[in-house]
């Protein structure tokens, strides 16, 4: 009995060592690589800095086909941001009529951290237009199949070349014809940006844009030209920008604070109940590990600094469940039972009790991730993962430790925290 | 055994806390709340401009983009070097749009101090800070019914009325604390008040868990509900502070070495955890010593020991 709990006590401690150590410093197994847990979680902007911008429909009721215009600004958005080597963003709609754009910091081009560059890139959109000398609208953006930003082999001018739709080039053959010798505006967004005089009939469809560009500003008209106006009127409504040295510090001070936090409730518990606080010390190392594989698994869950605050929460309430287990346990003590009958009628006891209590703290931290938004949202998602997993360790993981440690044939009360007997 | 007498001098702890809400009132009445842009809307910035700069340049950027009156405060990256960096607020204002205001301010600075970046910076629209407002009431009262609900089915109504009204007492502390300290509130004050509803909850099932088990034991004959609860409580003594400062302990941590917006969080949160465990004593099972009283004298049960103060 002794010997046998021993063995499986070593045997657990070295299982849960290997997995930590695995865990934060990952591990490779021939072909098989396993990255860190940690480096796997999905931070929040709050974390690694960057920026978000809300947009929202205007006047969404007038709208017809709202949601097939939402998705197409999206795409749009997309396309933009791609475009600008915005790779990482995040697109998202919210709700009916707003679209949610997240930028991370990019620490190889130092991109991101400004939402007004976001607004930028998103926020311009390029209508083109050609008109006749009359004011007549002879061809817009839909019917320009494809553009480039080129360098024109005479003028040495940054142009931006178009390609047109097959019915366009004869409307656009036609017109050239029409107005010979006249001038055709090119208008970007309403603005006149150049009106070439037509030397003589453009039929193959295509032709430059020439005007006073940058090579930066000739590809940027490029693409938003290409991507098209935006299907929807937008406006923003909320922003927020966090620089990276500040995502950075912050999750390395939260980091700090818990472990230090931690550290101080290992000894609380140590010194206050002895041999059932270490067991509560171990549960809890896997308890972490648990929650650690849980947030690196689970890709929708953004850890932010709310979220990070819900874990520290969560951890208190996982040791909250021991304690409400270990005074039960002395109170049975305290009757004279044995251990192992004190344990037993302890777990029963507290069972019940801790059951209620983390359901109504549970019944509320679902309310607030079905109807929560934003930072309350993912707080209550990581508080609510949290909970359950304390109550898994605390009720299982605690008592099947507990066991095992009087296996080994601690039978010492006062090791249990019993300091007197009542009879 | 020595014996506590809690439930018999509740009047006191229930002015005590009536006395603190008040003050609260007094200074929100006087001084305001001190509401963040969450709730207000309208725009906060950080720029960092490089150098050591004047607030008086910023102003004038600021009033050549038609912002008149808006605090600007200095600040420095780290305690103790140059002030670099200004933080800017601005409320909503009808018909500019935010993401142009916020350009044409950062060029306008630009001009001055080349070097200008945006540190760090946030715009919310009038329509989503009352959204924000409106969703965290919803939120609060669905889960206080959905609460009420399961203790009702679990226990009984008054143990439900009981640990609601101490709910309800928290979060009125927990504004009052914060308005006397005029610490900003923004969103993270609303989820420490939600936490706040989840959690303190918590220490008050505890109790009532045992005052259910108690009333059981100790029979309405022998004893009055008054001396159950003070029983209950003594036994429950050093599970209520031990869970509390287990607790406090890990969220003590986050306020001393957290971040600023961290902070915003932690210090609620810890005013929350300290208002919950006292509330569950000292507020939460005086009422239900009442409630309970009340319906037992309606259905006219007699104690052995009537009037006895314990």
């Amino acid at each position: 009995m002794k010997l046998r709990s021993a063995v499986i006590l070593v045997a657990i401690i070295a299982i849960v060592g290997v997995l930590v150590y695995f865990g934060l410093f990952g591990a490779t197994f021939g072909v098989y690589k396993m990255e860190p847990l940690a480096e796997q979680i999905n931070l929040g902007l709050d974390l690694t800095g960057g920026a978000y911008v809300v947009y929202e429909a205007d006047e969404p009721d007038a709208v017809e086909d709202l949601e097939g215009k939402m998705q197409g600004t999206m795409t749009v958005f997309r396309n933009r941001l791609d475009a600008k080597g915005f790779s990482e963003a995040t697109i998202a709609k919210q709700g009916e009529d707003r679209i949610r754009v997240e930028v991370p910091f990019n620490s190889e081009d130092g991109k991101g951290a400004d939402p007004n560059m976001i607004s930028e890139v998103l926020g311009k959109a390029a209508k083109l237009e050609f008109k006749g000398p009359d004011g007549v609208l002879i061809i817009d953006g839909d019917d320009v199949v494809s553009t480039k930003a080129i360098i024109d082999p005479n003028t040495k001018q940054p142009v931006v070349a178009f390609e047109l739709t097959n019915d366009a080039s004869s409307v656009f053959a036609d017109a050239t014809s029409r107005f010979k010798g006249q001038k055709i505006g090119i208008f970007i967004d309403g603005m006149e940006i150049s009106s070439p005089v037509v030397n003589e009939v453009i039929n193959g469809g295509s032709g430059v844009i020439q005007g006073d560009f940058t090579p930066e500003s000739a590809r940027d008209l490029a693409i938003q030209i290409e991507s098209g106006a935006l299907p929807l009127e937008i406006h923003e409504i909320e922003q927020r920008s966090i620089s990276a040295t500040l995502g950075v510090d912050a999750l390395s001070k939260s980091i700090m604070a818990g472990a230090i936090g931690i550290a101080i409730l290992f000894l609380f518990m140590i010194i206050y109940y002895r041999v059932p606080g270490l067991v509560a010390d171990m549960a809890l190392i896997i308890y972490m590990f648990i929650m650690l594989l849980l947030l690196s698994s689970i890709k929708s869950i953004q850890l932010t600094l709310p979220g990070i605050a819900g874990i520290i929460l969560s951890i208190g309430m996982a040791v909250d469940a021991n304690v409400i287990i270990f005074e039960r346990f002395k109170e049975e003590l305290r009757l004279g039972k044995t251990l192992r009958t004190s344990l037993n009628s302890g777990y029963h006891k507290a069972v019940r009790t801790i059951l209620d209590a983390n359901i109504t703290t549970v019944i509320a931290s679902i309310v607030l991730m079905i109807f929560g938004k934003g930072v309350i949202k993912s707080f209550a998602y990581t508080l609510t993962i949290g909970i359950v997993v304390s109550m898994f360790t605390a009720l299982f993981v605690t008592r099947w430790l507990l066991r095992l440690f009087m296996g080994l044939g601690i039978k010492n009360k006062g090791l249990y925290g019993a300091r007197r007997v009542e009879k | 055994m020595r014996q506590v007498n809690i439930v018999s001098k509740a009047k006191y702890f229930i002015m005590a806390s009536a006395l603190i809400i008040v003050v609260g009132v007094v200074f929100g009445l006087f001084g305001g709340l001190n509401l963040g842009i969450d709730f207000t809307g309208g725009t906060l910035m950080t720029v960092d401009l490089g150098s050591e700069f004047e607030v008086s340049d910023v102003a004038a950027v600021l009033e050549e983009n038609g912002v008149k009156d808006a605090p600007i405060v200095k600040s420095s990256v780290d305690a103790g070097t140059v002030a670099t960096q200004a933080q800017i607020r601005i409320k909503d204002m009808k018909g500019v749009k935010s993401e142009d205001l916020r350009a044409n301010i950062l060029n306008g600075l630009k001009e001055k101090y080349p070097d200008t970046i945006v540190f760090e910076g946030e715009t919310i629209g009038a329509v989503t800070s009352s959204e924000i407002i409106r969703n965290a009431f919803l939120s609060v009262i669905i889960a206080c019914v959905l609460m009420l609900g399961y203790i009702w089915i679990r226990f009984e109504l008054y143990s439900g009325v009981a640990a609601l009204t101490a709910l309800v007492h928290d979060v009125l502390i927990m504004t009052a604390v914060i308005t006397i300290f005029r610490q900003q509130i923004n969103s993270p004050y609303i989820a420490a008040c939600l936490t706040i509803v989840g959690y303190s909850i918590n220490d008050t099932i505890v109790l009532f868990d045992r005052i259910r088990e108690n009333n059981r034991k100790y029979s309405h004959r022998e004893y009055t509900r008054q001396e159950v609860a003070d029983i209950s409580i003594k036994e429950t003594l050093s599970r209520t502070i031990n869970t509390s400062v287990t607790t406090l302990v890990t969220i003590t941590c986050l306020y001393i070495f957290g971040v600023d917006s961290i902070k915003e969080f932690a210090l609620p949160l810890i005013i929350g955890l300290i208002s919950g465990t006292y509330s569950s004593i000292f507020i939460a099972s005086p009422i239900w010593v009442g409630l309970m009283n009340r319906s037992l004298r309606k259905v006219g049960v007699k104690h052995k020991k009537q009037n006895k103060t314990a």
